[in-house]
């Protein structure tokens, strides 16, 4: 049953709502882990911008961000944790379910 | 900032970035044509073992050329142009989808030869089979240069089913659909190289 609270704005989550962290989220969601430099090609962001999202999902808990090598190349590695992976899944439903209501166009006779 | 129904697909087509799938694709194919080829001089025991083989062969070597393509772009592209890790497929999926290849190719045949169609219409069969698969891959990841293999395999495997026996037909679609994948790969490698190496100057 959808309760009317459900089509309120203000139950989105504004961690993920945000244009840039929303594209990093949405990128992380497509995959298993991604790099920084991967991060910043694909989304067009500065360095500093990205490393200050990714901060900011990463205090909130939504992603995970490792120091690694492979081979000798140092890596620094992003990933979703499950919870960031629940929290997108539940955003894009309920966006989803924000959009399709708003298809109804009231008339009158 | 990038559209973001289009990550997915822009993630799965990152793997093809710099050419070198279709470089070791294309390579197992013409290694696969040759040793077919090579079995049909061998004693009929010997061939039939290594055609029931094939199959674990073909996945033995999937899962080594994952390997090494990995180790060779860690070297290449990761440390360009990013590095990805795709959701592995597991040992299930993947043997359940090789099995389900040579089913699909077993049941072709089956049929073809239950409807008494000439086997000269194998070699056009091969090649329809590797198009679709090209077109599927260049439609689903917006890949061009599949369009042109899928052409190319169409037309040698019309040319083959033309002008040879089925059997060297057959491995004739294969072996050529390898040496043009490998020659794709090998142009998209060195365009992916030198667009790098462009890219490193201007930084």
């Amino acid at each position: 049953m959808t309760g009317a609270h459900d089509y309120h704005v203000d139950t989105l989550d504004r961690f993920i709502h945000e244009p840039a962290r929303l594209m990093i989220v949405a990128l992380l969601y497509s995959v298993e882990r991604a790099d920084f430099l991967y991060l910043q090609r694909e989304t067009g962001l500065t360095k500093g911008n990205l490393s200050a999202q990714l901060s900011k999902l990463e205090q909130v808990g939504y992603v995970r961000i490792e120091k690694t090598f492979r081979g000798k190349m140092p890596l620094t590695v992003c990933s979703l944790t499950a919870e960031g992976r629940q929290a997108f899944e539940q955003y894009r439903a309920r966006v989803q379910q924000l959009m399709a209501a708003t298809q109804q166009r009231p008339y009158v006779v | 900032m990038r559209p973001i129904p289009e990550f997915a697909q822009r993630t799965r087509r990152y793997w093809l970035i710099d050419g070198l799938p279709e470089l070791f694709t294309g390579g197992a194919l013409v290694l696969s044509s040759l040793t077919l080829f090579a079995a049909r001089f061998l004693d009929a025991s010997i061939s039939g073992i290594a055609l029931v083989m094939m199959p674990a062969l073909f996945l033995a070597g999937l899962l080594l050329g994952r390997r090494a393509l990995d180790a060779i772009k860690t070297r290449t592209t990761y440390s360009n142009t990013g590095y990805v890790e795709y959701t592995e497929l597991g040992w299930s999926r993947l043997l359940m989808g090789t099995i389900t290849g040579f089913i699909i190719i077993w049941a072709l045949f089956t049929s073809l030869s239950r409807f008494s169609l000439p086997s000269q219409l194998f070699p056009v069969g091969a090649g329809a089979l590797f198009a679709l698969m090209m077109l599927y891959l260049g439609h689903s990841l917006d890949v061009k240069r599949f369009y042109a293999a899928a052409l190319f395999s169409l037309l040698v495997g019309g040319a083959a089913s033309l002008t040879m026996d089925w059997y060297t037909g057959h491995l004739s679609v294969i072996g050529l659909t390898g040496v043009w994948l490998a020659v794709s790969g090998s142009v998209t490698f060195r365009r992916y190289r030198r667009a790098t190496a462009s890219q490193e100057e201007a930084a």
